[in-house]
């Protein structure tokens, strides 16, 4: 199987897919098209994904974000998480069954106007959404439409935190300061570039790929995190808006890539889309959702 | 012709077409129509085409009850609301009356009933007749302990109107509700949230028209007349 996964993949293959020149001989495009559809099927009954890995619960995992009331650590339940970003392909299939989510039809109260904006068509990706790119410029509402569709939901942002806390080795290597950097130097990077193909990086101690490095991803709770006294709504700043109190602090004010992440995620709309904000699908155990 | 005249016509002229022949003057048609065998047959399409413009007529009527959402309604959220009196009903049934809206939880202990006394504000100061013609909403955002009885508690303590309705949605639909409206909360180690506590105007289709976060019995004289203009738009 994989063997014929990197057949697929070879240049060779891939020139040799364009097909124009070969619909000269109707005979042999047949060909081509019937093999093709069959490499597709058997490859679509063998991609059915790969199992999701469990990640064990951490009853205190110490999170970056310190609220009044959390005493800087959270509860996580054992849960499911998709081991690598959705991607266009991934999401194409999802539109393709769900029309009420192809760009052109989803409401604008749930998209703004860039959403699947880069893809060629409503239901084509085109040049500039390769298959196995992650897909981006969804906004959190079809994100959450897609994790729904799939029988799960969006991480929250501890389950987030948590599994993206790891390395290849370490269940937590936040503290050491080459983990960082590799981190921060993704930042860096001109974000002008296309984003790269999902799985290409190192997967960590629980078998998660891209949790840094590719995109951002949208969390359950992104609107929730900076909850505090700030006031996000217009009008006067002095009147009461909260029930309780819970300021928000952090933790760990080494940790700016995490920090970052959370600025960048509580800036947007859940209408918003970006080039750069993708997604991945959590669940719970044993159960749908 | 009204809708009514074409739909009796059209069926005296079934009727006459399908069980009768020969000549018939008793049910008031034209002689013209009454002739030979091939006026017969124009009648008979006559008959036909008005019956197919009653059928245009009745399709352009239920239309224009159910025309299509606009893009920017809130009730494109397909989210199932419980009510406090155990009702079920889809969002997208308090389409057709305009809304006042805010996100609450029955357990909270300070800035939720202001939220109720806000509302009670904006209802106490239009007049009975505006009155009759908008609806309160509440929805809770922890439906996890707000049952149909925590809700009804709430609704009978505090002596909420006929056009109350404290509910109940889905834990998933909370966050897109409230990610629509604009609220923001988080829960709290304690069991309490942490949450704004705006009040949203909705149109009679759904649309966020204004909003308002000043808390208290005397409301905001600006959302106060984006009620009255809503009311007056309808």
């Amino acid at each position: 199987m994989s063997a014929m996964l990197d057949r697929l993949r070879s240049p060779e293959y891939a020139q040799r897919s364009p097909g124009i020149r070969l619909a000269r001989n109707p005979r042999r495009t047949l060909c081509v098209l019937r093999a093709t559809c069959l490499s597709l099927l058997s490859c679509g009954a063998h991609a059915a994904e790969p199992a999701w890995p469990v990640l064990p619960g951490n009853a205190e995992f110490k999170t970056v974000l310190a609220y009044e009331d959390t005493a800087s650590t959270v509860s996580i339940p054992s849960f499911e998480l998709q081991p690598q970003p959705v991607t266009n392909a991934e999401f194409l299939r999802f539109v393709t069954v769900a029309p009420e989510w192809r760009r052109g039809t989803a409401p604008t109260i749930f998209v703004d106007a860039e959403y699947l904006a880069h893809w060629s068509g409503p239901l084509s990706l085109g040049k500039n959404a390769q298959a196995d790119q992650p897909v981006s410029q969804v906004s959190w509402f079809a994100a959450q439409a897609y994790c729904e569709a799939q029988g799960a939901r969006l991480p929250t942002w501890s389950e987030w935190e948590y599994a993206a806390a790891a390395d290849a080795t370490r269940v937590d290597a936040r503290q050491d300061p080459a983990w960082r950097e590799a981190i921060l130097a993704w930042y860096s990077k001109p974000s002008g570039q296309p984003l790269a193909e999902v799985g290409q990086a190192a997967a960590n101690v629980y078998g998660v790929q891209d949790l840094h490095g590719l995109v951002w991803e949208w969390v359950d709770d992104y609107a929730a995190m900076l909850v505090s006294a700030d006031n996000r709504d217009q009008g006067d700043a002095d009147i009461l808006k909260f029930c309780g109190a819970g300021a928000l602090s952090t933790n760990d004010r080494e940790n700016y890539a995490v920090l970052m992440r959370i600025a960048m995620l509580s800036a947007l709309e859940a209408v918003d889309t970006t080039r750069n904000v993708g997604f991945r699908c959590a669940r719970d155990l044993g159960g749908r959702r | 012709m009204n809708i009514f005249e074409v739909r009796r016509s059209a069926l005296a002229h079934w009727i006459s077409g399908k069980f009768t022949s020969g000549p018939r003057h008793s049910l008031g048609r034209s002689p013209a129509q009454d002739a030979a065998r091939p006026q017969r047959t124009a009648s008979r399409k006559a008959a036909r085409s008005a019956a197919l413009q009653m059928l245009l007529a009745l399709w352009t009527c239920s239309a224009a009850v159910a025309s299509p959402l606009p893009n920017d309604s809130l009730y494109q959220l397909d989210a199932q609301l419980t009510a406090h009196d155990a009702r079920d009903s889809k969002l997208a049934d308090r389409r057709g009356r305009p809304q006042l809206v805010a996100m609450f939880y029955t357990s909270c202990k300070f800035v939720c009933p202001l939220i109720i006394d806000s509302v009670k504000g904006v209802e106490h100061v239009l007049t009975p007749a505006e009155r009759a013609d908008i609806d309160f909403l509440l929805i809770s955002i922890d439906p996890e302990r707000d049952d149909v009885a925590a809700l009804a508690s709430v609704a009978g303590k505090r002596k909420l109107g006929t056009h109350w309705t404290l509910a109940r949605t889905e834990e998933r639909n909370v966050r897109k509700l409230a990610a629509l409206l604009g609220v923001r909360y988080r829960a709290l180690a304690d069991g309490e949230f942490n949450h704004t506590s705006t009040l949203y105007l909705l149109d009679a289709d759904g649309r966020k028209l204004a909003s308002s976060s000043k808390l208290g019995t005397v409301p905001d004289a600006e959302f106060v007349a984006a009620v009255r203009a809503a009311l007056s738009a309808k």
